[in-house]
């Protein structure tokens, strides 16, 4: 019983792992595909780092099936990265809108 | 629009006439064509019977400068605001070169008066300013804001 348990927990974390990688895979094809239609200015200049972080998080994500087999401080390393870099890409963004919003309201 | 008004062409009307340097779209160069300088625009309008709009049409050529219609107030202001657009289109294609396209699609949309072109040319600055290069939006706004001052 228990041992179906976790197997089932651990399918459905793989599942979301993998969800997860398609849909940040999705992203940083978007983010790269769009890119040649803001060559520059404000935006364009944090699309760029934009770019760099979603790079990041597809790394990052591609680890996620093999985590079971990582040391635990290379895993909590890594899980500290994401989080970090999930965090700037969030102030980034805000303060993205924020300068877009206050161009298009001037 | 006083349906006894006499119209006739302007020298950039008699040039598309001859030249076809404009790319006037099929329909209002049949209404051009019909302008002999004499006839009146009811009169102008009964020779087009079974044409589209041909008094919409007489409009358009007014405002774009190929005709002059007798007592309509806005045809001097109209050439010159067709001219100015050319103008700023021709800015925006020489500051921005091959990403003026977004820009010059604002333009031609933007309403043939001066206020008009001077909201697109504001909104056409924000656009560059986000997404093309903030010292060429600067550059794009004092260059129209020079045109559009003239007007």
């Amino acid at each position: 019983m228990n041992g179906s348990n976790a197997l089932f927990s651990i399918d459905l974390a793989q599942v979301f792992s993998f969800g997860a990688i398609l849909v940040m895979a999705y992203c940083l094809w978007l983010v790269v595909s769009l890119k040649t239609n803001v060559p520059g200015g404000i935006i364009g200049k944090r699309w760029n780092l934009l770019m760099g972080l979603v790079t990041v998080f597809t790394v990052g994500y591609l680890t996620t099936p093999f985590f079971s087999a990582l040391p635990e401080n290379v895993l909590r390393l890594i899980v500290g990265i994401i989080f970090l870099f999930g965090a700037l890409y969030v102030v980034l963004t805000v303060k993205l809108i924020y300068r877009v919003i206050q161009e298009l309201t001037e | 629009m006083n349906p006894s008004a006499v119209v006739c062409k302007t020298a950039k009307g008699e040039e598309e006439i001859q030249k076809r340097v404009h790319g006037l779209e099929r329909n209002l160069r049949y209404v051009l064509i019909l302008v002999d300088g004499s006839s009146s625009v009811e009169r102008i309008v009964a020779k087009g019977e079974g044409m589209h709009d041909v008094e919409g049409s007489l409009l358009r050529l007014a405002s774009e400068g190929y005709v002059d219609i007798e007592g309509l107030s806005v045809r001097r202001g109209g050439e010159d605001v067709v001219r100015a657009k050319a103008q700023l289109i021709a800015i925006a294609r020489e500051l921005l070169g091959d990403e003026a396209g977004k820009i010059i699609s604002k333009i031609e949309a933007a309403p043939e008066s001066h206020d008009g072109l001077f909201e697109a040319v504001q909104q056409c600055k924000k656009v560059v300013r986000l997404i093309i290069d903030e010292r060429k939006a600067d550059a794009l706004m004092v260059r129209c804001g020079a045109v559009l001052d003239a007007l």
